[in-house]
């Protein structure tokens, strides 16, 4: 285990900066989460972390130590990639003591590592198989107990349950959380995928055209989005621009007290869906959509000046359609200023 | 009562017998002189539509042993020496060729397009690169140095072209990163992860540049002066000097001496490949 340091690190390919001036701490144990959307440089930092890229200008450190031009091989740093890149030459049990055969480890110390491994990942029984014949979900975890087998200083996922199906995502993600959490391994997992890295992360780091956004608790990030981008990007929030007086919201669409939020001319804030409230108050607005996502329903209303709302409600509002008149309430403590 | 489906119908009933007609009368066509070849070497006949007067070893005999032929020299060694030339070629392709390709499938750097079109693109024939070695090498005509040079050159394409699309098959990158994430150098990477998992078109790459460098004829015509003549001139030699059927088997050899060395690198590219626990 270790602890990481990013002093402010830039990556530059010839005009474009894939990572801009990034400084971020993953604490010794921590899975440190990385997201944001495709091309915003998560993955040059993964990269950058490992070894695989050389930063332009910045220090990266493993527990204080510069390691900044160390070559990955010399990095000791497990790797799990979307397509696990498991070596088709060898066995399930030969990929897994690959690692440490050429850190020199001896060979009953390789076995006895293999072999508590595939126990710990349940898959002892594929040992002598080729990578090839196996499923998605073996191959996944085939990767994972090859990176664990270094005993690695860090663990990178690199977007390691792309391509899986849903139901098969989820229990890995519950068994890779349990697991890693159990290992007490310093993690960094990158992902386009909020709602992975929000169940499984102890910490956050946004990433928005290759600088942090934001970097927080799963909740931190949802509940108190630093700006726009992180607001929009994690999870879905409504973006309403209102002014703040005499403890009055004024939305434009409609006004609602609050005694949660200080005077403002102008804001922008952020609402999340499931933060309004159906049947009584003081928003109106006309049904324009609605969707059924089996645990909640989703509506989307237009307010009387044709600001859209995107609203979530229990099944118990099944009834609602397209056309309806509603009335909608927010609690104004939930609501979030994004932009001043 | 429809008759929009109708022709979808025909094509459905009888397409894919119409194909494998097609199929099996094509392959028939192609290796019939193949198969007529190898029955008659085994004859004491063949002037009329069929060979004649089977069985004998006779022509097999006189070819492999070198007596009663055209040519002085026995087949045995100008098999052998074509085979080791041959396999020279192959050996220069392997170190040379399958790090071309590597480099042209992982990498993009400049000159890329270019070195791809020359490495994949038979540009010289045979006769020409012979007259080009002959004047510009006169002294390795003597040897089969420039034979096995000759070959790889003019053989070089097969093998990158090969390796590249097993190359390009793969995660090339990922390979190599996993692969030195735990603690590999690049050089171990290279021979005990990338070229083992490459096999499938080495080997094939190998068998077809093997092959035809065996076979080649109009490079060796040209730069072969004297010594054990190459396989391809041994038999052109056979093929004017002698009978037809001590030729057929002469052929029928080298058709059997491929097929071997194609079923025993299959079997070798169908092993796993690895390493130790």
């Amino acid at each position: 285990m270790s602890e990481i340091t990013l002093h402010n690190v830039t990556k530059q390919f010839d005009t474009t900066t894939a990572v801009d001036d990034v400084s971020l701490t993953i604490d010794d144990g921590e899975i440190m989460g990385i997201v944001g959307p495709s091309g915003c440089g998560k993955t040059t930092t993964l990269r950058l972390v490992a070894g695989f890229e050389t930063a332009t200008d910045g220090k990266i450190e493993y527990d204080n130590e510069d390691v900044t031009h160390v070559p990955p091989e010399n990095r000791n740093v497990g790797l799990v990639f979307q397509s696990y890149a498991l070596f088709n030459n060898m066995s399930v049990l030969e990929n897994v003591t690959f690692g440490p055969r050429m850190h020199g480890v001896d060979k009953d110390e390789r076995q006895r590592r293999a072999t508590r491994l595939l126990d710990l990942l349940d898959i002892s029984e594929l040992a002598d198989r080729d990578p090839q014949t196996l499923s998605g979900g073996q191959q996944q975890r085939v990767g994972l107990a090859r990176a664990l087998a270094i005993e690695p200083r860090l663990l990178l996922l690199d977007e390691p349950m792309t391509g899986l199906d849903a139901e098969l995502k989820q229990t890995l993600r519950k068994e890779l959380g349990e697991l890693l959490a159990d290992l007490d391994v310093t993690t960094l997992y990158v992902t386009h995928d909020q709602e992975q890295a929000m169940s499984m992360c102890d910490r956050i780091a946004v990433m928005n055209d290759g600088i942090i956004e934001q970097v927080g608790t799963p909740s931190e990030i949802y509940e108190s989005p630093a700006n726009e981008f992180v607001a929009t990007f994690i999870g879905t929030s409504n973006l309403l621009s209102a002014s703040v007086g005499d403890g009055v919201v004024d939305f434009g669409f409609a006004e609602i007290a609050t005694d949660s939020l200080p005077d403002y001319d102008h804001v922008e804030l952020a609402v999340r869906p499931d933060d309004f409230s159906i049947g009584d108050g003081p928003i109106s607005a006309t049904v324009t959509n609605r969707f059924y996502l089996g645990g909640e329903i989703q509506i989307v209303a237009e307010a009387a000046d044709g600001t859209e709302l995107t609203v979530e409600v229990d099944r118990s509002h099944h009834s609602v359609s397209k056309g309806d008149e509603i009335a909608l309430d927010v609690d104004t403590s939930n609501l979030h200023v994004v932009t001043q | 009562m429809s008759t929009e489906f109708d022709g979808e119908s025909l094509s459905s009933r009888f397409g894919r017998q119409a194909v494998t007609l097609v199929l099996i009368a094509t392959v028939l066509f192609l290796a019939s002189p193949v198969i007529l070849t190898f029955v008659s070497s085994f004859a004491t006949d063949w002037t009329g539509v069929l060979p004649k007067g089977f069985v004998t070893v006779q022509n097999w005999q006189a070819v492999i042993f070198g007596n009663d032929i055209g040519a002085n020299v026995a087949l045995g060694s100008s098999l052998f020496y074509s085979v080791g030339l041959a396999l020279g070629g192959v050996v220069i392709n392997l170190i040379v060729g399958v790090p071309i390709a590597y480099a042209v499938a992982r990498y993009d750097f400049w000159g890329r397009d270019w070195i791809n079109i020359f490495a994949i693109l038979p540009l010289a024939p045979g006769i020409i690169l012979g007259i080009a070695f002959l004047r510009t090498y006169p002294d390795l005509s003597t040897s089969g140095i420039a034979l096995v040079i000759g070959y790889s050159l003019l053989k070089a394409p097969y093998m990158v072209m090969a390796v590249q699309s097993s190359f390009e098959s793969m995660d090339l990158q990922q390979l190599e990163e996993s692969s030195r994430s735990l603690g590999a150098s690049w050089f171990r990477t290279f021979l005990t992860i990338i070229v083992p998992n490459a096999r499938t078109g080495i080997i094939a790459g190998s068998i077809i540049s093997w092959t035809l460098a065996a076979a080649e004829f109009n490079f060796s015509y040209i730069v072969y002066s004297r010594g054990t003549p190459p396989l391809s001139l041994f038999l052109f030699k056979n093929i004017t000097n002698s009978s037809f059927l001590n030729a057929a088997a002469a052929v029928s050899v080298f058709f059997l001496l491929i097929a071997g060395v194609t079923i025993a690198l299959q079997i070798i590219g169908h092993q796993r490949s690895g390493s130790t626990v």
